[in-house]
């Protein structure tokens, strides 16, 4: 029978190796012979046997006990008797499989009364630890570091031992690091764990509460021990917070002294993907470190980081509108989220399903052909970018201003230039203030745009606009007596007032007062005054400034001025 | 994977921001986001809890232009940290191009730190993409905190936790302040472009 032979073949090559495929096949073909010979109970009882002790051989491997194979071998032997045995007595039968039954009881007992430390092995322990504390040497050093390895990697499934073994084995690398400097507690904390350690594995019988009891208390030890060691040592060695020099290159392949880790949790922690593989590259690549904000360079650009609007620093919270997710899966698709969305949805993604939602939307390579889209895995790989998408990336991502360019969305070619009102006359019309452009006449975008750059330039610009705009309603109201080609911007301006003082009643009243008086000093209106006035402000851009104001005759805010000070 | 469209001249890259819950990535898109918004054009699409937390994903492309003729769109999307959200994490891996995995420098995050990495390994695993060979950007975030006297793991430490094995290039961040944000962003975008531009140019 195919099976049997291939069945035997597996079992003699374990004598050799037991490897993870070997011990695969080994179960492959006892469920093959099983399923052939369903119904055959004492065929299955005995097929069930060597699975157990196939599954044993494949966890402990080289380990394993030494009589596992021939029980094996045995139980194999009986099964092909059971299975091509012409014409076998039931009696025949039983006894065969209570021979089974037997070998694989005695094999089960002999397993489980070993101890799970060997004697030798505590004993080599023993002689380490005594050998470190006798001198301490690199030969003794590296012979403790073998050991305590080699029963890390053996004992890895026994949680209290592992955990024993692991402080063990952290106390071994702090002393190879500072030898005669180390901690003078240090050997002797040592032996006071292996001490624990050793009574673990010779009362079997403990109850497993109490054995957690005894790890705990170690642990909370050992890190009292180094939390002494780390304040005893806090001036004289690199402490941990210190900053690592982030140009020095890490040497991952080689042990990390003591004082270089973490106080807590270091050596408990195993690395991430280390079950994995470790890289074949041999390229360590340092911490790009993040300097301080002065220093920082954006983008890769010297001298950006000034121009940089921190982020969230100058935005205002914004809530995102609601979106009604299920309005958004009948939704025409715009874009990949969309989809993905969509698919988050529709497949239930925490649920049975997620097979299927790995699925969805995922063109073929026929369709994606035919629209002319080639797609590629990228890989990681040594070669360096070409410059150009070096370049591009500056380019998009630099955010220097040249200079004489200012940034485009304070520039707007539509903007409403005649707002800007270079009509105004005053000594301060060269000063930056004079420049910027009256609220309400700026266009949203601008307006937005400003806003979320900075939220406090809203509130500069308003106060500049009411001072710009008290300057200009008296320069115009003390240079000019007719009035007539600044009314509308005079208007404009004392509406402006009264909005922004519509909250304090004594300085609406004062501009309602004013604007009252000037209408009566107003000419009659006519129909077209306002295209005079536009052509007339339009002129008046052109307008020298008044080099002597004081010269000018008593105007309109002299007049206001008398109306208030009449009886002085 | 890259999608290139001969035709048209277009490439397209998907970048995903992975790292464990509260670690800076939607914090990342967003300095990008508000820094660039001019150069960006689009909206970013970010699906939130009422506590602030990435539900499903954040999504941000844009336009970097041309590079040799053929017009650069890089897709940027973040995954939920949460625990529990891992099958929505692996929805956005599908199709994924390069990977900047945003670590926590804060050391009570040092554990879900290793957690998140090796599942990311794991989660990459599904769609047949091995990890070491992906294009990878390690971020230390929130180093700022340090100077609020926060203890922090020391970017060795984060090198031995996470970088010893894949020795991706790696960068110290503050993400909320924009300190190395872009940095990191263009060396995954290099290193990414880099990985297919011999297909390519």
């Amino acid at each position: 029978m195919n099976s049997l032979t291939e069945l035997k073949q597996a079992i003699d090559s374990m004598e050799s190796r037991i490897e993870d495929i070997v011990v695969d096949s080994l179960q492959q073909q006892l469920s093959i012979i099983g399923e052939q010979s369903a119904g055959k109970t004492a065929v299955i009882s005995v097929i069930r046997m060597m699975q157990a002790i196939g599954r044993y051989l494949g966890s402990r491997r080289d380990f394993a006990d030494k009589d596992a194979l021939p029980v094996l071998n045995s139980l194999a032997i009986a099964l092909e008797k059971l299975v091509t045995g012409p014409d076998l007595k039931k009696e025949q039968i039983n006894q065969t499989l209570s021979e089974c039954i037997q070998n694989y009881k005695s094999l089960k007992h002999k397993i489980a009364s070993q101890p799970l430390v060997t004697d030798v092995e505590i004993q080599d322990l023993k002689a380490v630890i005594l050998a470190v504390d006798w001198e301490i040497s690199e030969i003794t050093l590296k012979t403790f570091d073998t050991v305590t390895s080699r029963m890390l990697t053996r004992l890895k499934s026994h949680k209290i031992l592992h955990a024993y073994l692991m402080i063990m084995h952290s106390m071994g690398r702090y002393i190879a690091s500072k030898k005669a400097m180390a901690h003078k507690d240090s050997l002797s904390f040592l032996r006071a764990v292996f001490e624990n350690f050793e009574r673990i594995v010779q009362m079997p019988d403990m109850p497993l509460k109490e054995k957690q009891e005894w790890i705990e208390k170690d642990i909370e030890a050992f890190y009292n021990f180094k939390r002494e060691i780390f304040s005893s040592e806090e001036n004289s060695t690199v402490s941990i917070d210190k900053p690592v020099p982030c140009d020095t290159p890490v040497p991952c392949d080689t042990p990390v002294p003591w004082d270089t880790i973490d106080t807590t949790e270091d050596e408990i922690i195993q690395p991430a993907l280390s079950h994995v593989k470790t890289s074949s590259r041999q390229v360590v690549e340092d911490v790009v470190p993040l300097g301080p904000p002065s220093e920082r360079s954006v983008a890769g650009q010297s001298g950006d980081a000034e121009n940089i609007t921190p982020a969230l620093a100058g935005r205002k919270k914004r809530v995102p509108a609601p979106r009604d997710i299920m309005d958004d899966l009948f939704s025409g698709k715009e874009s990949p989220a969309d989809e993905l969305l969509d698919a988050i949805h529709l497949a239930s993604v925490q649920g049975p399903d997620q097979k299927r939602a790995m699925d969805m939307n995922e063109p073929t390579k026929e369709e994606l052909q035919e629209e002319g889209i080639k797609n590629f895995t990228p890989h990681r790989m040594e070669n360096e970018p070409i410059p150009e998408i070096g370049d591009r990336l500056d380019e998009f991502f630099n955010l220097d201003i040249p200079e004489g360019n200012p940034a485009p969305a304070v520039i707007e070619k539509d903007e409403p230039l005649e707002v800007v009102d270079d009509s105004v006359v005053s000594p301060a019309d060269d000063t930056p203030m004079e420049t910027i452009v009256p609220f309400q006449h700026e266009d949203e975008s601008f307006e937005e745009t400003m806003v979320e750059e900075n939220p406090d330039e809203e509130n500069i610009d308003e106060e500049i606009s009411t001072q710009t705009r008290l300057n200009r309603v008296s320069s115009l109201v003390k240079s000019h007596d007719g009035l007539l080609e600044e009314q509308t911007a005079i208007d404009r301006d004392l509406s402006y007032l009264k909005t922004k003082w519509q909250d304090d009643s004594d300085k609406t009243m004062l501009v309602d007062i004013i604007s009252c008086l000037l209408m009566k000093t107003y000419p009659p209106a006519s129909t077209d005054s306002e295209t005079v006035a536009d052509e007339t402000a339009a002129d008046e851009t052109a307008a020298p400034i008044p080099e002597q104001l004081d010269n000018h005759p008593a105007g309109f805010w002299g007049k206001i001025k008398s109306i208030f000070f009449k009886s002085k | 994977m890259a999608l290139i469209n001969v035709k048209k001249k277009e490439v397209q890259i998907k970048i995903v921001y992975y790292g464990p819950g509260r670690g800076g990535k939607t914090t990342n898109l967003e300095y990008i986001n508000e820094t660039y918004q001019d150069r960006i054009k689009t909206q970013m699409v970010s699906l939130k809890t009422h506590d602030d937390r990435t539900l499903f994903f954040d999504f941000l492309p844009f336009d970097v232009g041309q590079i040799k003729g053929f017009d650069v769109t890089i897709q940027l999307y973040t995954v939920p940290g949460q625990v529990k959200y891992n099958a929505t994490r692996k929805l956005v891996l599908r199709g994924v191009d390069g990977i900047v995995f945003v670590a926590d420098v804060q050391k009570e995050q040092r554990k879900k730190n290793i957690e998140s990495l090796n599942q990311l390994y794991e989660n990459i695993s599904t769609y047949n993409l091995d990890l070491f060979e992906m294009p990878l950007v390690m971020q230390y975030n929130k180093i700022d905190l340090k100077q609020a006297n926060i203890p922090i793991l020391s970017s060795q430490t984060l090198q031995k936790d996470l970088n010893s094995s894949l020795r991706a290039p790696a960068f110290e961040a503050s993400a909320l302040s924009g300190g190395n944000v872009i940095l990191t962003l263009k060396k995954i975008i290099s290193i990414t472009l880099a990985s297919i531009q011999d297909q390519l140019f």
